[in-house]
């Protein structure tokens, strides 16, 4: 079953803003990084999935559901974690997402054993009878992260989920994006900006900029190996890297570090005997890879013309 | 634990007892405190900041944001004084001059054109030429071609730049940002890096405050980690690791025999934990300088080969989280 | 739509036996049980709704406005009730006190009509300026109702609520009466003829005041705004028909008191009841019974409109 089938879907909006253009897009389940320009076509994305906004021409389905008709459906079983606060301060945790949990059609006993489970799962323990209105940010994503799990949501669309996190709070959010993908069997979206989470958590990366696909592939064909051996020692650098030459190995210094060319395994050994005879310290040695970083970085064309769509709803009923 | 001050060179440097400078730091922060009523929220920090990119760390409610609104002046320590220049900056609009702060929280104005809020903050700088200073900054920032819509209209990364050509109109040598990178997207973050970069080489003081480590690690020079209103460490975060003798440094190697290389080094005096995991060996050495020298010439001598080897907790992230769970 | 089935679920089982004792998972489940669908959530926020109008389940302080006022409503009801019983009890001179007690089912709505419009006031700024001042709307919108399901659950969770303050004391009243007749029986028959139009009044003043407090609410999303002109919107217009209808001739009044709410209710109670109009302007203007109806139908059919297209448009 496919995950999310989109065939050159566009969206206009007024005024000529093109917030997704062609995008043709076949995903499977498994924790998906989402990345690109702010903005526009992000959130248009996640609302067409939703079955909250019609595309301009098309087609979209999630889960084998058209999402023009049957939007219904899909809401059943996707849960959304949006970027921004929609909290309301005066409710505890356990009564919101009670209520959101019959907001998605469960019945009462279940909504309110679900939530107690969810939140417990999440990290919410004794707080969660207290007003969300005193919670910390992290207190806070948690709750928002609950009530789009308390459904059992097939899907799990997660926009910046660290978003005003510190980096302990990252961390723990990060793990348990990883767990809900990998242990709760769930299907996970993460849209984010920062490369390195997405690294951290997502098998696979969606790349979209000025509405258009870069790039769609798994993590690990951002990060291939480029053939070059990094050697990094505490000190005598300069008489290791004579010393590689010597050897007939290609190795060049860059600062504390010597880069040596490489296109099978021997030269580790090489580099393993001259470290040691020297007697020299071994800090770091590994291959370098290419970064997520480098797809951004090398972009030719021109920034895309930023602009927020107009404010209206456009619903679809 | 460490309250030894970070002898070392970067941008940072300790204020106790020193030869007296010949020049005064571009900025000083000289056993500050500021409190409200019973909250602490600044507890006697020093520091003082030259040319080059210092990166502000902490947990949220650190007191991050009211160090930087103390630094620019728009707050007054409680304790302690700032000085920039050698001057205290408190109460003196002049010093405003020296001085840019590109604050977290919206602080412009919607229905601002990008280039009229510019021309705003170059007015109230007191500028002799606001229209050229505004057009520098947007143009600094690269915001040119949506300088004439409303900020209103502006995606989140578009608004911090536009923040940060109001804070440049007066071409400031000290730059102090809030969070600067917040919410934007992964090339507006390359490019803001790559600007600040080039300001700090122009001999500029940048301080920034974030909460994303990889990037800290990447444009700062040296940091200023800030727990509970306290300055819990400052300098290169690398010699900051190498400080924190009381806890043991973690390596992981991949080789062509985990078993026998883990087996080898136990014997090792310097080693003191190594365990199989994952494709790997994950070894505890409280001796930084012997294991490092010792793993190759171990591999050397039973013949493993090495495919690997990293120090696994030498980035900012696990110093930054080691200084703030003490 | 209910029993959709739920494409594979996922979450491993770690579940040990063994004769000595088990160990029990508490990993995540799936959940396999019935999803109700847009009906019961529908329901669902029409309850919620019905409840946060007497603030249950927001603390204690939350129900003291709600509260107090429908107490108020109740009381001249339960004091009535009880002139009643001490009148009867007097014999014949009681029923001398009895005819001339102020408190009657037509009199009813002038006594209490402003409480009404309080209770309205004070508590439907909440039930929609809460969820669009911080931004829940979009967690309702990506689940199972559309936004015409939620804008009528709101709408009508408030009218609920206030018909059930409004019909109160006139049930007080009409039980009370009936059992403190000599003779029940007679009491029922004499009393009956009078509940159809309590229920009629009722339902119009809970529908037009629950109705205009939700166009305002729904529109206004800061809560001080939505409760002043909701006040507003109720005391204002009849001063305004009455300075009209006293500096200038009848017509221009007559013109205008069909958009005074308040004025449309005493009109339809006089209407319903046969009996004269509390404001004096309405007295006199003399316009046909059916026209307040009309108009209060359309007042309903209007702002229930005007609500629902406010949260199809309200930008997420």
């Amino acid at each position: 079953m496919s995950l999310i089938t989109l065939r050159d879907l566009t969206r206009h909006y007024p005024r000529g803003v093109v917030a997704l253009d062609g995008l043709t897009l076949e995903l499977e389940p498994g924790i998906i990084g989402l990345v690109g320009a702010n903005g526009a076509g992000k959130t248009t994305l996640i609302k067409i999935l939703l079955g909250l906004l019609e595309p301009t021409s098309g087609d979209a389905s999630v889960m084998d559901l058209d999402v023009r008709t049957e939007g219904m459906t899909i809401r059943q079983f996707v849960g959304y974690m949006p970027e921004y606060d929609c909290l309301p301060p005066d409710t505890s945790a356990t009564d919101f997402v009670t209520h959101m949990a019959r907001m998605s059609g469960l019945p009462s006993t279940a909504a309110r054993e679900r939530t107690a489970e969810v939140l417990r799962h999440v990290g919410l323990y004794e707080e969660r009878y207290r007003a969300i209105g005193g919670y910390s940010t992290g207190m806070k994503q948690r709750v928002k992260l609950a009530q789009a799990l308390v459904h059992d949501p097939r899907l799990l669309l997660l926009d910046e989920p660290t978003n005003g996190l510190d980096p302990a709070g990252r961390d723990e959010m990060l793990a348990l994006v990883r767990r809900t993908g990998t242990e709760f069997g769930i299907a996970v979206i993460v849209a984010s900006h920062l490369l390195g989470e997405i690294e951290r958590v997502c098998d696979f990366l969606v790349a979209i900029d000025a509405g258009r696909l870069i790039q769609a592939a798994p993590l690990g064909a951002f990060t291939e190996r480029t053939g070059v051996l990094a050697v990094e020692v505490e000190e005598g650098e300069v008489a290791l890297a004579a010393a590689l030459v010597a050897r007939g190995l290609h190795a060049v210094a860059d600062g504390r570090t010597i880069l040596i060319a490489i296109a099978d395994d021997r030269p580790y050994d090489i580099v393993r005997d001259a470290v040691a005879e020297l007697g020299l310290p071994l800090v770091r040695l590994e291959q370098r890879r290419q970064s997520l970083e480098d797809l951004f970085r090398d972009e030719v064309y021109a920034p895309p013309p930023e602009a927020v769509p107009p404010a209206s709803g456009g619903a679809t009923r | 634990m460490t309250s030894t001050p970070f002898q070392g060179s970067g941008p940072l440097s300790p204020t106790t007892p020193a030869p007296a400078p010949t020049r005064a730091p571009a900025l000083e922060v000289d056993h500050v405190s500021r409190w409200y009523g019973n909250v602490v929220a600044v507890n006697d920090i020093s520091f003082s900041l030259g040319p080059g990119v210092t990166g502000l760390l902490g947990p949220n409610g650190a007191g991050k944001s009211t160090l930087l609104h103390l630094m620019a002046g728009l707050l007054a320590p409680s304790a302690g004084q700032v000085l920039v220049e050698g001057a205290s900056a408190w109460r003196r609009p002049e010093m405003y001059r020296h001085i840019g702060l590109v604050p977290e929280r919206e602080a412009v104005h919607m229905y601002l054109t990008g280039l009229e809020f510019a021309r705003l903050n170059a007015r109230l700088q007191g500028l002799d030429d606001p229209e050229a200073a505004a057009a520098r900054a947007i143009a600094t920032v690269d915001l040119i071609d949506a300088a004439d819509r409303r900020i209103g209209t502006y995606s989140k990364g578009m608004r911090q730049r536009a923040k940060l050509a109001g804070a440049l109109v007066h071409d400031p040598t000290i730059l102090l940002l809030d969070e600067p990178f917040n919410g934007m997207d992964p090339r507006q973050r390359l490019h803001m890096m790559a600007l600040l970069r080039s300001m700090a080489a122009e001999g500029r003081t940048i301080l920034f405050s974030s909460h994303i480590l990889e990037e800290v690690e990447r444009l700062a020079d040296s940091v200023l980690v800030v727990y509970a209103g306290r300055l819990a460490a400052a300098g290169d975060f690398r010699s900051i690791r190498r400080l924190m003798t009381d806890r043991p440094h973690t390596f992981t190697v991949r080789s062509s025999d985990d078993r026998r290389l883990a087996s080898a080094l136990i014997g090792d005096a310097a080693v003191f934990g190594a365990e199989l995991a994952d494709g790997r060996v994950a070894i505890r050495t409280a001796d930084y300088d012997a294991f490092t020298r010792a793993l190759p010439q171990v591999a050397k001598t039973i013949g493993v080969t090495l495919f690997e080897v990293r120090p696994t907790d030498d980035s900012l992230e696990s110093v930054f989280s080691y200084l703030v769970r003490r | 739509m209910s029993g959709v089935q739920a494409p594979p679920a996922g979450g491993a089982a770690t579940t040990a036996s063994g004769p000595g004792g088990s160990i029990y998972d508490l990993g995540y489940q799936s959940y396999d049980g019935p999803r109700l669908g847009r009906r019961s959530a529908v329901q669902a926020l029409f309850w919620q709704t019905v409840r946060a109008c007497f603030g249950i389940g927001r603390g204690g302080r939350a129900k003291i406005a709600p509260f107090t006022l429908a107490a108020l409503a109740i009381l001249p009801a339960i004091l009535a009730v009880g002139f009643s019983a001490l009148a009867a009890q007097a014999g014949p001179a009681g029923g001398a006190i009895e005819n001339a007690s102020p408190i009657r089912y037509e009199t009813y709505h002038g006594l209490v009509g402003v409480l009404i419009g309080l209770f309205c006031a004070a508590q439907a700024p909440e039930l929609f300026g809460r969820d669009q001042r911080y931004s829940v709307l979009p967690l309702y919108f990506s689940r199972v109702l559309t936004r015409t399901d939620y804008a009528l659950a709101k709408v009508g969770g408030l009218m609920i609520a206030l018909l059930a303050v409004e019909l109160a004391p006139y049930i007080v009243l009409f039980v009370g009466r009936v059992l403190v007749a000599p003779d029940p029986a007679t009491g029922l028959t004499d009393e009956i003829g009078a509940v159809p139009r309590f229920l009629l009044q009722g339902v119009l003043v809970a529908g037009l005041l629950g109705g205009l407090a939700s166009v305002i609410a729904a529109w206004t999303p800061r809560r001080a705004y939505a409760t002043a002109a909701i006040i507003a919107v109720l005391i204002i217009p009849p001063i305004i028909v009455a300075l009209v209808g006293q500096l200038t001739n009848q017509d221009l009044a007559r013109a205008i008191v069909l958009f005074s709410p308040s004025d449309i209710l005493d009109g339809t109670n006089a209407a319903i009841f046969g009996s004269i109009p509390d404001s004096p302007v309405v007295a006199s203007v003399d316009l046909p019974g059916w026209a307040y109806l009309a108009a209060a139908a359309i007042g309903i059919t209007a702002s229930i409109g005007l609500t629902i297209r406010r949260y199809q448009r309200i930008a997420t």
